[in-house]
Formats: structure tokens, sequence, C-alpha cells
């Protein structure tokens, strides 16, 4: 791919998510949505791979189901209520559709289907923004209309989502996939919480991103997709692959690692608003996703996979995959934990 | 009038399952072709006469092109048409389903909902939303921009995809 | 607690920056000028309990014993691991001990935590290091399930226990230890107040374990290697035995009758567990099971909630700290030298190592409550007070001391007299590294025969 044609693809791609954020009227947001989605279409297929193509296949289709869906029902609040503000949404109707299609836009979980087949067929830096940047439009919009949708099928949509993003992940031996899910289970914390109290939803996904951008980019350091090749990856870089361990129970949320912040903060946002009962069901289904985090810990850096002699020498050789990045997002991975009265400061009061 | 209108209606959901039951590519763009002249037409009779216009001549370009497009593509000896086994299935399913869902809902939703744009009916060409759009080329400029930006990126994004027989990403592998 | 909590920081630097030569020796002189300094902490007492040098971090009769335990257990690791760890390269012998470094620091903020908050992170931090050293560092396949084990049961107890918590911070504003004594729960006889009451113990009687789910431990002893079992037994379960006493105070009146199946399973687990120790061939799975049956004896302590109970519970959980952290010393010491932790295998050691022997004849009598150690104070505490509470139990508890004997007696038996197998061919001699582990180990728990009430808790 030519430079000039990346960098005005990378440029709309940034277009497309702030007229989103900007708008408050949906024809904008719509449209932001949309330039979001074509721009990242062939940076999806940059590596000309047939499994590229058909990811990027699924995810234009979904995406522009999604898209038109959300035309539709803004359309529709606007004929019935004659309103296009996007937080004034009234109509039941268009806002349990929007729901529905913003779900469909993050990859929560009764219409999740598409996120880790499309994730398994990217680069993992692909994979990276799609996790990441493209989750940013779609929450934005959600944060408004959260108001307005009925309670109960937000929080059905985000028990769902943990316990399929827990469920989906066991049996996988995927990383993309697995960190799809692991996508899907972390969007469905901030859907639980995100009708109490949006700034917590922000701050869970903030922290999320921080989180699956390290583990993403420890995988891409290591160039592993597997868990086979994440099991003989440790030549390469012993220490990042024993903080990947770190990195993966952080987004498994163990204290005292900065994951446990955003559950531990749903959790008493939850207990705050008398649903005792739902906090346990949502921290009974992180034990899911535990399982498979603790299954990648295991063959990251826990167990040393007989390797044959030429495996055992790449540590001699500078990895070529690093970036600046990787450090800075590992340490707030690691260590975020104890500067939660700060950060709650400066989010929510 | 009415007459019409129901015929438009017919036409757009025959023309729908005509598309949706997986013929060939030539009798599928046919399909999308008789689907969007009847919607066109429904929004005519309803008070949409300039929205109409615009939409069929799109419509009709863009699907002349694909038309084109697929048919020297799937240049098939034998396409499959609707009278197929495979394909008569998935019609007979379709209409089946758009029947039940008409008993569902027969009882006059449409009236509420079925509403023109404006006092003016039928075959009259300044309308309501012949206004709109004038409104928003005077002042909604920036959003113009926008759009224009859009399809500029639309045109680069299918160029990128489909360039070249070795450097794109459409090509046989 | 910042003159002990910074020289514990300053471990990691001496750890990473000491050279390779020097790096055992050096830790462990650091970590046992730490452990000495902490044992200043017995001379904090105040009158009013409380030794607070801040909002945060506080020390009371209760917790400065167990504090000063989990101190005291890391020179102990670092020497116990050195003959298994030492030829591993050098950067791998750097992060085992910061492992356990780590692990010294998470434990002594959980002891010495004033909000039940901070409790339950440093409660849940400690697993993750314990979980590495296990699934690193222990020998055969089945760590991995042990690892897996360890987690689950405890995140399985633990996920509903912060539940609770952040119920009881909402209802009644506070998770300080300070004010949390004079609280209140509003509705006491709801089914959501006994839930409740359920998921606030349910984490610590894993941890404990209660006989039912205690299924963790065995497995996690037996695939651990021997710091990461030293520090299970020693300390980690004394977690939970620790933060049951905290909880307690909140219970209030439920607890009367909410307890009884609890008394009763951890009564029935004594013998149990100790009726599976009498027929045990794995050597570390006894100590193990042992740990599980006077785990057993401190849980029905807890949670009769007499000051007897309670003062009985906390003598017992140090001294069978320290008495099973050197069971499972010596039995690596035989491990290391015959590679099996069979029974069958291990027998007649007397012969070879003399020394030793006389070793484990102590630690023996010290798991088995012999009279003037503080092994035997604790059990008559809690015997007592259970007798009290109903007199029926003396069979229960009765039983399960005539088998503890029974079994510590069988160990002793069976690994040291008897004649010596043919297999042994060449045994390298106890060193002085492992008789300063056992001396360390055994003269705190003859000491503490002449000044109980350093652990007596509130009691004195």
């Amino acid at each position: 791919m030519s430079p000039y044609v990346f960098t005005l693809l990378i440029f709309n791609l940034g277009l497309g998510t702030t007229m989103t954020f900007a708008s408050s009227h949906w024809l904008l947001a719509w449209m932001g949505l949309e330039i979001n989605t074509l721009a990242i279409i062939p940076l999806m297929t940059r590596q000309h791979h047939p499994r590229a193509v058909e990811a990027t296949t699924k995810y234009f289709l979904t995406q522009a189901t999604a898209a038109a869906l959300i035309l539709f029902a803004s359309t529709s609040n606007a004929w019935l209520t004659g309103e296009w503000a996007i937080n004034q949404m009234s109509h039941p109707l268009a806002t349990s559709t929007i729901m529905l299609a913003l779900a469909l836009k993050l990859g929560l979980a009764p219409v999740h289907f598409w996120m880790p087949e499309v994730i398994q067929g990217l680069d993992l830096t692909t994979g990276l923004v799609l996790s990441t940047w493209q989750k940013l439009a779609p929450f934005a919009l959600l944060l408004q209309v959260s108001s307005t949708v009925n309670p109960l099928i937000l929080t059905l949509i985000g028990l769902l989502s943990t316990l399929i993003g827990g469920w989906g992940g066991l049996n996988q031996t995927q990383l993309r996939k697995i960190l799809a899910y692991s996508s899907i289970a972390h969007l469905g914390w901030m859907v639980l919480i995100i009708q109490f109290s949006p700034p917590l939803a922000t701050l869970s996904l903030l922290i999320y991103i921080i989180m699956t951008t390290s583990a993403f980019l420890t995988f891409k350091l290591t160039s592993s997709t597997t868990m086979n090749a994440l099991a003989t990856s440790w030549t390469k870089s012993p220490m990042m692959t024993s903080l990947a361990t770190l990195i993966l129970l952080s987004l498994a949320g163990l204290p005292p690692l900065t994951g446990f912040m955003p559950k531990w903060l749903i959790l008493q946002e939850l207990v705050k608003q008398d649903l005792p009962m739902l906090a346990f069901f949502a921290a009974m289904t992180a034990l899911l996703s535990l399982y498979f985090y603790l299954r990648l810990c295991y063959t990251v850096a826990l167990t040393s996979s007989p390797n044959t002699i030429t495996m055992l020498t790449p540590w001699r050789l500078n990895p070529t995959q690093t970036s600046p990045l990787n450090p800075l997002t590992t340490m707030l991975t690691l260590a975020l934990l104890p500067l939660t009265p700060a950060i709650l400061a400066l989010v929510i009061y | 009038m009415t007459y019409l209108v129901s015929l438009f209606l017919l036409g757009l959901i025959f023309g729908l399952v005509a598309v949706a039951s997986n013929p060939a590519p030539y009798f599928a763009a046919l399909g999308l072709v008789i689907a969007a002249g009847a919607g066109c037409g429904v929004l005519v009779g309803h008070g949409g006469s300039f929205l109409s216009l615009v939409l069929f001549l799109i419509y009709l370009g863009g699907m002349l092109v694909v038309f084109a497009y697929s048919a020297a593509l799937a240049a098939e000896p034998f396409p499959e048409t609707w009278g197929d086994r495979s394909v008569l299935v998935y019609v007979l399913f379709y209409i089946l389903g758009v029947m039940v869902v008409v008993g569902w809902f027969w009882g006059g939703w449409h009236e509420a909902c079925w509403v023109a744009i404006d006092e003016l009916k039928e075959l009259v060409v300044l309308r309501g939303d012949v206004s709109g759009v004038a409104l928003m080329y005077s002042s909604g400029g920036g959003l113009l921009m926008l759009c224009a930006w859009v399809l500029l990126l639309t045109l680069f994004v299918v160029l990128e995809l489909t360039r070249g027989l070795n450097r794109g990403t459409v090509r046989a592998i | 607690m910042l003159k002990i909590l910074i020289p514990t920081f300053m471990l990691f630097p001496t750890i990473w920056l000491v050279p390779g030569k020097w790096l055992w020796t050096a830790t462990t002189a650091h970590s046992l000028v730490v452990a000495s300094a902490s044992l200043s902490w017995f001379k904090w007492c105040s009158e009013t309990g409380w030794v607070a040098p801040n909002l945060y971090l506080a020390l009371d009769p209760l917790s400065f014993p167990l504090a000063v335990l989990a101190c005291w257990l890391v020179p102990l690791m670092i020497i116990a691991s050195q003959n298994h760890v030492a030829h591993e390269p050098l950067t791998r012998q750097r992060t085992y001990i910061s492992l356990l470094v780590s692990l010294q620091v998470f434990l002594i903020l959980a002891f010495s935590a004033m909000d039940i908050l901070t409790f339950y992170v440093m409660f849940e931090a400690t697993l993750i290091p314990t979980l590495i050293i296990i699934t690193r560092w222990g020998s055969q396949t089945e760590r991995l399930s042990a690892g897996t084990y360890f987690m689950f049961y405890t995140l399985l107890g633990s996920l509903p226990l912060l539940v609770a918590l952040l119920y009881l911070l909402n209802d009644t504003g506070t998770l300080s230890m300070h004010t949390l004594q004079y609280i209140q729960m509003t509705n006491p006889d709801t089914l959501g107040t006994m839930l409740w009451w359920v998921a606030c113990l349910l984490a610590f009687l894993v941890k404990m374990p209660l006989y039912g789910v205690h299924l963790w431990l065995p497995k996690a002893h037996v695939e651990a290697p021997v710091a990461g079992s030293m520090v299970l037994a020693a300390v980690l379960l004394k977690l939970g035995g620790y933060g049951m006493m905290r909880m307690m105070v909140v219970l209030g009146p439920l607890t009367k009758e909410m307890a009884y199946p609890f008394i009763i399973l951890a009564l029935w687990g004594i013998i149990m567990t100790g009726s599976i120790c009498l027929r045990q061939t794995d050597l570390k799975s006894l100590i193990a099971y042992s740990s599980v049956s006077h785990m057993g004896l401190v849980a029905s302590g807890i949670l009769i909630q007499t000051p007897w109970g309670f003062t009985g519970a906390i003598i017992l959980m140090v001294a069978h700290g320290l008495a099973s952290s050197a069971l499972f010393c010596l039995a690596n010491t035989s491990y290391e030298r015959t590679h099996s932790r069979t029974m069958l295998l291990t027998r007649g050691l007397q012969m070879i190592l003399p020394l030793m022997a006389a070793w484990w004849f102590l630690a023996n009598l010290a798991n088995l409550a012999l009279p003037p150690l503080p092994n035997l104070m604790g059990e008559l505490m809690i015997i007592v007070s259970v007798f009290n509470w109903s007199s029926w139990t003396i069979l229960l508890t009765g039983l399960g001391t005539l088998i503890t004997a029974s079994y510590s007696l069988h160990l002793f038996l069976t690994t040291q007299r008897g004649p010596t197998p043919q297999h042994f061919i060449s045994m390298d001699p106890s060193h002085t590294r492992e008789h300063l582990l056992m001396a360390l180990h055994l003269i705190p728990l003859l000491l503490l025969v002449l000044k109980p009430e350093l652990m007596w808790g509130w009691c004195f």
C-alpha cells in the first residue's frame, strides 16, 4: 500500500470517529460511522491474504447492517417524534433498534458472532485497531442513548456478553479469537454499568483499551498468533513474555493489577444500585474468562515447552517489531490500581 | 392511484424476493432493479417525488454498473432462474414469510404510519422534499462538502480494493 | 509499619543488583534482618489494642503474631529453596526470590490493613506470586491443574466476598476495622442477609480450608516447590483464619444459627482428613491433609466465637504455621536425596541421616501437640471452648487428637525407623544449611512456650 493512501485512510479513520464524537445529530453520527468503516476496509485487506479478505467482507457486511439499522432507527424516531438529536431519543422502538445496532457494531453478546471470526483473519496491528479504536465511536453513541434504552435490555446484553465472552474463549487455541472473546466480555461489563454511571463505563473502556493494547503489542513483539507459537515465544524476549503473564492476569481482573479496578468499581456501583445478585453473577462470569487467561499464562511463561536448539537462539537477535507504546501500556496495565482514587477523582467526580 | 401504489408495493416485495432467493447474478440484478423501481414508485405515490427521482437515477446508474459487472464476472452457461428447484424453495419460503407477516399485521396498521409528506399529492413536481433539498444547499454547505468527501473516499477505497490483478485485493488465488 | 515495609521493598534492589555469587547469602541476610526488625512489633502493644501509626495500616495483638510469622518465613523459604533453585539461570533465581519477597510484602500489607477492602485486595494479591511459584517451579505436569484448582477454589469463594463487602460498605458506609465493630446490620433475618453471611465467610473457609472445599490444598502442596508449600501452610492458610476473625465481629447475631453446619463440617473434617492421613502414601500429601485437619480445629474455634476459641485459634495458627512448615522442609530434604515422596520408598532414614531424624522427631511431636508446646495450648483451648459449646463435640475432637497423634507417629516411624532400603546408593549428608533451617523453625516454637502471651491475641 502506498504511504499516501495509507495516510489518507488513517486520517479518515480518525475523521469518522471524531465526527461521531462531535455530532449531536443522528445523520452526522451515522455518516461518521460510515466513514470509519469505509476507511478501515482497505487497511484490513492490506495483507491480501484470503483470510483477510474474508474477514473484511464479514466486517463490511456486519458494519453496513448495523449502520443501516442505525439509520433506520433514527429516521423512524424522527418520523415518530420529530427529534433528530442523539440524546433525545424517546420512542421505544427506535431506542431498542439503536441498542441492537450498536451492540452489533461493538460486538456484544447476542450479535457478537462476527467479532472472533473477523479478528482471526487480520494481522495483530489491525486487530488492535479493531478492538480499540473502532469501539470508540459506537461506544460514544451508546453513552448518549443509554439513558433512554430499556434497562432490562442493557442488563441482559451486558450479562450475556460477559458470559459468552468467557464461555466462547474456553476452547480456543487461537490468540486473536481469545482476545476477541475477551473484548466481548469486557464490553459486557461496560454495558452492565452504562445505565448507572456512564463515566465509569468510559473509565472501564479506557482501562480495557490500555490492557488490550499491551496484550496485542506483546503478542506482536513475539509474532505469535496461536498458543503453540506463544509457548515457544519466550526465547524471543524472555522479559516481555514473563510480563505477558501479568498482562493476561490483569486482563482477567486479578488484584493487585490494573484490571481489577474497573471490575471493583463496577461491582461497587451495582451494589450501590441495590443489585447485589447481578453483581454476583457478573463476578462469577469473570471466572470463566479467567480460565482461558490462566491457560494462556501457563503456555506463555509458566511452562517451558520443549525446544530445538535453533529455537533457543532468537534472544540473541534484537526484536524487530518493537513499539515504543508497549512499555508504557504495560506499565499502566500492571500498576494503575494504587492510583484508583486519583483516577476516580479525575473521571467521575 | 391506489391500485398503482398497490401494484408498486407488490413489485417491491416480489423484487426483494427475487433478489433474496439466490438466483444467478443476472436475475438477481434484474430483481434489484425491479425492487428499486417499484420502491421509487411507492415514494412518488406518497409525495416524495424529488427523493424518488434522485433514488431512481442513482439506483439505476449503480444497478446497471453492477449488472454489467456481475454479468461479466459470472457468465455461466446455464444460470439458475427462479424456476430451478433450489431457488424455487427460497422463493416459496420468502413468499410464505411475507404472507405470514401480512396476516399478522392485517388490520390497518399502515393507515397510521402511511402519511404523505405534505398536502399535495400524486404527480406534482414542486413538493415538500424539494424545499428541504434547497435548504440543505443554501445553509448546509459543510455537510455537502463532507458528503462529497465521503464519496471521494468511497472511490479511493474501491480503487484500492480492486486495482490491478497482482496488487489488489480481489484476485484469484 | 514503614520501618519494616521499606526494608522489605529494598530487598528487590538487593535481589537484582547483588552479584550472582552473593545472591543467596545477601538475600538471606537481608531478609533475616527484616525479620528480626519485625520482632519489634511484639513490643508495640498499647492499652487500646490497636497500634495505628496511620489510618490505613495498623496492627493489633491479633495481627502482629501473623505478620511476624510472615516476615520470619521469608529467610527460611530462601534458605530452603537454595538447593533446588541455585542450578537455574541467574535471572530465574532472582525472579524466584523476588516472588517470595513480593509475597512477604502482600502478606504484611494484608495483616496490617485497616480497611477490609485493602485486606481483600492483598488477600487476592497473594494469589499471583503463589500461582507462579507453584506452576513455574513445581516439578510435575500436574502442577498446572494444581494451579488451576488453587486459583478457582480461592476465587470462587472470594468473588462473592467482594460483593458482600461492597454490600456492607453500601449498608454501613464504612469498612474500617476501627468502626466496624460497633456496627449492626439492619435486617438480620432475611434470606438476603443469610446469603450475605455465607458470602462473607466462604472465601476464608475455602482458604483455611474447610473440609469439603479443601481439595485444592493437597494438590497445591504436593506440586509446589518447597518454598511454596512452606508459605502456603505457614501463612497463606492463616490469612483465612485471620480474615474470619475480622469478619466475625461484623456478622453479629446471625452467626449463632448460621454457623452450625460449618462447625459440624469443620469437626467432621478433623476426623476425616486425619483418617486420610493414616493411610496416605505420599509424604507431602500427608502433611497437607494434616494441615487441613488442624485448620478444621481452628475454624471451629473461630466459629463458636468465644474469647477462648479465638485465642486458641490464633495460638494454633502460629504454632501450626511453624510446625507444618518445618515438616515440609524435612519432607523436602528427604525428597532432594531420594527424589521420591512415596513413603514406602523413603524409609529408614535414621540410619543415614541421624541428626535429621532428631529434627523429624521434634517436628512430629510439635505436630501432634506434645504438652509444653504451643500447639497443645492452642488445641486445648479450642477443644475446651468447643466442649463448652456442646459437650458431644468431645467425641469428635478427642478422636481427632488421637488420630493426629497416630498419623504423626506413623509418619515418623515410616520415614525414620526400620531397615534402610537397598536402593539408597549415594546420599548427601545433611547440610548445615538444613540444620539451620530446622533450628530456625523449631527454636521459635520452643521459645514461644516460655512467653505464650505474645500470640495470645486480646486475652491476656
